[in-house]
């Protein structure tokens, strides 16, 4: 049952999937998941401030992750949020989704067939 | 500085609801990654495209929020919601009809004593943008409005005919109005009211 909600809920866009990413493992506030973003995505995704609030808000909304308090010097920077269980189901899931895509894609370059 | 004024501003394009919960957190990190950038065109650019997103973020959310409280709406009070769009509509093809009738005569032939016409008909013209977003403001600008013309236009006008043709108009520009208010009045302003506290 789970399961299939878990399925119903993928493809991800891809700046969804670049920000759980960034919170996986670690948690972080706001200004350190827009720097993770840009960096592991190679400079390709740059998210805006309103762009990555919307995300994340909807990403609250669906529980797939929450909001944590996280140890900084400034006041403003001690809200983060981390991967609920959920959130990294859906990770899981959708990694696994890309491989099984990838994998397709380079059988049919290699002309092989797969079933 | 600036740029933090302008943030702010753009914040207020946000439900109030998003801005409560996330205004303080979204100020720190543009606040962060304007320090961050270089000054110049860096600079600029950030703000610009930070700006951008902010206004279409804001858009894209208005739209989620208002389909959650659309969609949990009770069957009775959709057909409300319905007739407000349309009654909207009506007010801005109204407006536009009388604007091209009503004001095509002054702008051919114009005389200083229909000034004080000219100036109440452009206060209704505006307040039908006004009400599009306002409604219980906008509406009740444009009925003060439009007695105020009726009465102007009841002691005379410069045009021939024009008393009885725009006091009927801009009667029948306040009309969608009034209807609403009517429709609200009766299908349940309450209701409508409190599920948009708890929703919202």
């Amino acid at each position: 049952m789970v399961q299939k909600s878990i399925q119903d809920q993928l493809p991800l866009t891809e700046a969804t999937f670049y920000i759980l990413l960034s919170l996986t493992p670690n948690k972080k506030h706001g200004y350190a998941i827009m720097k993770d973003v840009e960096s592991i995505s190679d400079g390709r995704i740059t998210l805006g401030t309103g762009t990555l609030y919307g995300a994340l808000k909807r990403l609250l909304d669906n529980d797939w992750i929450e909001r944590i308090e996280i140890d900084s010097p400034t006041e403003r920077e001690r809200k983060g949020y981390q991967l609920t269980e959920l959130g990294q189901k859906i990770v899981s899931a959708e990694t696994k989704r890309l491989q099984s895509l990838a994998q397709l894609a380079q059988l049919r370059l290699q002309g092989g067939t797969s079933s | 500085m600036i740029d933090m004024m302008f943030f702010n501003f753009c914040l207020r394009l946000y439900p109030s609801q998003f801005r409560n919960e996330f205004g303080d957190e979204m100020c720190a990190v543009f606040e962060t990654r304007m320090n961050d950038v270089d000054g110049g065109w860096n600079r600029t650019f950030a703000i610009f495209s930070e700006i951008t997103d902010m206004v279409w973020s804001a858009f894209i959310l208005r739209g989620d929020v208002k389909k959650v409280w659309y969609n949990a709406l009770s069957a009775e009070l959709k057909p409300l919601v319905q007739a407000r769009w349309i009654i909207r509509i009506a007010s801005l093809l109204n407006a536009l009809f009388f604007v091209m009738v009503t004001l095509e005569p002054y702008v051919q032939t114009p005389k200083p004593e229909n000034l004080v016409f000219l100036v109440f008909f452009s206060i209704q013209l505006v307040c039908v943008l006004f009400a599009l977003r306002w409604e219980r403001a906008g509406g009740i600008i444009i009925l003060t409005a439009t007695f105020t013309l009726g009465i102007i236009l009841f002691w005379g006008t410069a045009y021939p005919g024009l008393e009885i043709y725009s006091f009927v108009a801009s009667l029948l520009w306040a009309i969608p109005f009034g209807g609403f208010a009517i429709a609200y009045l009766i299908l349940g302003y309450r209701q409508l009211h409190l599920q948009k506290q708890v929703i919202c």
